[in-house]
């Protein structure tokens, strides 16, 4: 009885060791998240700051500044960032709004890794049985068009 | 900005990520900024630049059906960590982590902002899938994932079930725009030249040889320049081995043919050499691959350069001939590739690479949400023990 139990505990032992590891990674994946989620919002704003300023284009600073009005990364910020990158793909962006643009991108692109990588994690069985997640909110991806300026080249 | 650089291969050993790694640390280092790379060299006396670190030799290690020079030991770990720790580095960027190398070691070891560029374009690959579910945990630490090629991207997703963003490989146009053909060469009988491996198979030097015997049967004095390493038994007539050659001699080698062939067979993520001839301004032929019609489109729906069907040498003569009998297509093929190669500059490259860069050094630092780690397991036993 005594052999039973104890690999009764060493079972349990492991398991729990593997749902912490488990829980550990998802933390770090989490904290990931809201990293880069922080980086998308900000140069999401310095793209929108980039093209309030750029030359006298009616459409492009509305869409500027109806990207600036909206706080967080839900559906109406997807919306006004799309906005926005038409907006942009129809003028030809100085050189800081092209910077702005691109790391915009970058960024998107970075947020959305993350997300992914913890989305992988938390939809493992073991993470939804014991709620290893704890109270963090399910990863969103962010979706929107992103702006075509003309590739940066040069003259040879 | 303080930059890591990870090489996975030997500095001593050409290659294309060896070549990408040395001229984006050159691009960076140029533009000011503080640049160290470390990387394998199997030749302890081999000369290397102030900016290389070694971490020891390699083994050889076979890879996506050619040999891998790869290094991973306790010793080069230690190597790896100390350079880690003493060069403070504000971001790391490791190249082809996927491999068993000094870089996957990195992304063990570091802690702080990680840019990872994917090399490799291997459709099936054994390993790769073998090794899928024990990568993905490390590649979670990556802040931002770069591939050269749509071809590398795809098997990133494929293989690891993650996405990159696409830069592509650097070429410093001034420095083959510039050089001078080699003494002698392209001369009145007209002349081709190869560059790459001469006894890899798929960079396809049997077929160009075959194409080049025949057009010779009708251009006596048609002549072929090869550079590149490797050892190549009974070369027909007319052709000049130059074994491997330095950058400075392989610039001058675009510059000394009237048509620069790339006879690849396949295994080609992305085509460097493309890029090396339209700078030079040689008119291509090149075989009819994905990735070389990706890296020849001018953008408007046309091609700075000939294909032709691949591993069919009467087809690769064909497109051949046609160019050298028409100067002025070469000449056309000469004006759009210079068009096509003005975007892929290291000038224009390394300033995408820089802001990968400043993006992952922005999301690597931000703050926690979720409880510790320890409190939600203790909660979890909770709820399952009475």
């Amino acid at each position: 009885m005594d052999v039973v139990w104890a690999l009764v505990a060493a079972a349990l032992a492991v398991h729990a060791g593997y749902a912490l590891w488990i829980a550990r990674r998802l933390d770090r994946l989490h904290q990931r998240v809201d990293a880069a989620a922080a980086a998308l919002d900000e140069q999401l704003r310095v793209r929108a700051g980039a093209a309030a300023g750029a030359r006298p284009a009616a459409a492009l600073q509305r869409a500027a500044a109806g990207a600036l009005a909206i706080d967080g990364l839900g559906r109406e910020r997807e919306q006004a960032e799309s906005t926005l990158s038409r907006a942009i793909s129809t003028v030809n962006p100085d050189e800081a709004l092209v910077t702005a643009n691109a790391r915009a991108g970058y960024a998107r692109a970075f947020y959305n890794d993350t997300v992914r990588d913890a989305l992988v994690v938390r939809r493992r069985r073991i993470v939804r049985l014991f709620r290893l997640a704890g109270s963090a909110r399910l990863p969103a991806f962010f979706e929107m068009d992103e702006a075509t300026p003309a590739r940066r080249t040069i003259d040879v | 900005m303080r930059i890591g650089l990870v090489s996975p291969y030997p500095w001593d050993v050409p290659g294309g990520v060896v070549a990408h790694i040395r001229d984006l640390a050159e691009t960076l280092v140029e533009r000011g900024h503080d640049v160290s790379v470390i990387t394998p060299v199997d030749d302890d006396d081999a000369e290397v630049p102030p900016y290389v670190v070694r971490a020891g030799r390699t083994v050889p290690v076979p890879f996506n059906g050619s040999v891998s020079r790869l290094v991973f030991g306790p010793v080069s770990a230690t190597r790896v960590r100390r350079w880690i720790h003493d060069g403070d580095f504000d971001v790391l960027h490791v190249h082809s982590p996927e491999t068993l190398s000094l870089s996957l070691l990195a992304v063990f070891i570091a802690d702080g902002p990680i840019v990872a560029t994917f090399h490799a374009a291997n459709p099936r690959s054994r390993v790769l899938a073998l090794m899928q579910s024990p990568l993905q945990v490390r590649l979670e630490k990556l802040s931002g994932r770069i591939a050269v090629s749509p071809a590398a991207r795809k098997t990133i997703v494929e293989h690891l079930g993650a996405d990159a963003v696409l830069i592509p490989n650097g070429v410093h146009v001034a420095r083959f725009a510039d050089a001078e053909p080699l003494p002698g060469w392209p001369g009145a009988g007209g002349a081709l030249a190869f560059v790459g491996r001469v006894d890899e198979p798929r960079k396809g030097l049997e077929v160009l040889l075959d194409a080049f015997t025949r057009l010779r049967a009708h251009r006596p004095d048609l002549r072929l320049l090869v550079a590149g390493p490797g050892e190549h038994d009974g070369l027909p007539d007319g052709v000049t081995a130059l074994g491997l050659v330095s950058e400075a001699d392989k610039a001058r080698v675009y510059k000394s043919a009237d048509v620069f062939v790339a006879p690849n067979t396949g295994g080609e993520s992305f085509g460097i050499v493309l890029l090396e001839a339209m700078a030079a301004g040689t008119a291509i032929v090149a075989s009819d691959l994905d990735a070389f019609r990706r890296v020849l489109d001018d953008g408007d729906g046309g091609l700075a350069g000939e294909l032709a069907a691949v591993g069919d040498p009467v087809a690769l003569a064909n497109a051949c001939s046609a160019l050298l009998d028409a100067p002025p297509r070469r000449a056309a093929l000469r004006d759009a590739g210079r068009r096509v190669v003005g975007q892929y500059d290291w000038s224009v490259v390394a300033t995408e690479v820089m802001h990968v860069y400043e993006t992952a050094i922005a999301g690597h630092h931000g703050g926690r949400v979720v409880e510790q780690p320890e409190q939600v397991v203790a909660e979890a036993v909770r709820q399952i023990l009475p």
